[in-house]
């Protein structure tokens, strides 16, 4: 009976066999639009380094950003750190023009209030041959918390460049919409960058 | 690692008195081998494997009626996972699970005694991230058997080869949030020196 019963116990824990695997398709496309070209961090090159200008609040920022992408993987596919050394850094994140003060960002609803661009040289070897270039600017005619808002948004979005994603969502509740509403990666972000991360890249990280 | 060693080394050198009453104890250190924790396919297929690795587990005996006898037992594993895609594994931290099982003993030849029982057993990850990163899903119930042998020429210091098997299943809440909606049977085996304290053993 006792045997019985042991045996019982063990069937049922191992019942039911193997768990249905989620299928995964990205949300929206991230290789480049017009090469069809993939990029994205290999293993052996983590964590990429990022070298943040030190004014105002970017480093809060791009750090908070970081831990935002790095927590959509569930299997240590991406991780980033900021470096205080620009040289050996593998991204650059700077201001492009004025430094906006450092306050609450506005609750409200999001204003366009600043722009960012990301940008990532390609040689003849299909290699990034500098460092991936990130330019936050500041859009004048807005309160300094509308701007807060807006570029705690965008290094976000940004990041996701950086991380690879070369197009942008067409939903406006993806942060890699080209107008991103939300501060954080959404889950259409996250199902886009989890298939990137498991695709074989076609361009390379600088030697 | 160092202290750690020191204190499962100390464990099995040290042998207190025998309790009162035939109760019995034990600890034991060995080897652990586990199944993969997750099975995934993005793109191509994934897993999440756990390491060989060290297993102490330190156990309380009941007074024998000559054949059948209880047992409780706590068992410690600090094992590292690696992520297993195409062949390449990437690191993922470290691990250690903890269950607490009671069972039934029964003698069934010299020196060999099988036991059967149950527990929960508990996941406690490095740092929460990744498929930890909202945390564990709590107790999980584990099933066991086992046997161990004392060989005449051992039995006199107490000692005993363990074989444990046991089994449960494994999901995290960071998985069912990227859709996996059952858990995966974790199939483990350990190997181990177990060193007899006090009557039953």
């Amino acid at each position: 009976m006792r045997r019985a019963l042991a045996g019982a116990c063990l069937a049922a824990l191992a019942a039911c066999g193997e768990p249905t695997v989620p299928a995964r398709t990205p949300a929206y496309g991230f290789d480049d639009p017009v090469t069809g070209d993939v990029f994205r961090w290999p293993v052996a090159r983590l964590p990429v380094r990022l070298w943040v200008d030190p004014r105002g609040a970017l480093p809060r920022l791009v750090d908070d950003g970081l831990r935002a992408w790095e927590a959509m993987f569930l299997y240590g596919e991406f991780r980033g750190v900021t470096v205080a050394d620009s040289v050996g850094a593998d991204v650059l994140v700077r201001w492009a023009g004025a430094v906006p003060p450092d306050v609450p960002p506005d609750p409200g609803p999001p204003a366009f209030a600043c722009g960012g661009v990301t940008q990532l040289s390609i040689d003849a070897g299909n290699a990034l041959d500098d460092y991936v270039r990130v330019d936050i600017t500041v859009t004048a005619g807005y309160t300094d918390a509308q701007v807060a808002a807006c570029v705690a948004r965008v290094a976000t979005h940004e990041l996701g460049h950086v991380l690879g994603i070369l197009q942008h969502s067409p939903d406006t509740t993806d942060v890699m919409h080209p107008s991103p509403r939300i501060g954080e990666p959404s889950d259409g972000d996250r199902r886009t960058v989890e298939v990137l991360y498991h695709t074989e890249p076609t361009i390379g990280p600088r030697p | 690692m160092t202290a750690r060693a020191a204190t499962l080394a100390a464990l099995l050198v040290f042998r207190p008195a025998p309790l009162p009453a035939q109760w019995g104890g034990y600890a034991s250190l060995g080897a652990r081998y586990g199944t993969a924790l997750v099975s995934d396919s993005i793109v191509r297929p994934l897993d999440v494997r756990q390491a060989v690795a060290p297993v102490l587990a330190l156990g309380l005996i009941t007074p024998s009626d000559g054949r059948w006898s209880g047992e409780a037992a706590l068992d410690v594993t600090f094992t590292g996972i690696d992520r297993d895609e195409g062949g390449a594994a990437v690191e993922l931290g470290s691990l250690a699970t903890v269950s607490f099982t009671v069972a039934v003993r029964r003698g069934l030849a010299s020196g060999v005694v099988a036991r059967a029982g149950a527990g929960a057993l508990f996941y406690r990850p490095e740092r929460e991230a990744g498929i930890f990163r909202a945390g564990t899903s709590g107790a999980a119930p584990v099933g066991l058997l086992g046997v161990s042998w004392a060989p005449a020429a051992a039995r006199r210091y107490g000692l005993a080869l363990d074989l444990r098997y046991d089994v449960h299943r494994f999901i995290t809440p960071a998985l069912r949030a990227v859709g996996f909606t059952d858990s995966r049977v974790v199939h483990r085996i350990a190997v181990a020196l177990r060193v007899g304290i006090g009557g039953s053993r």
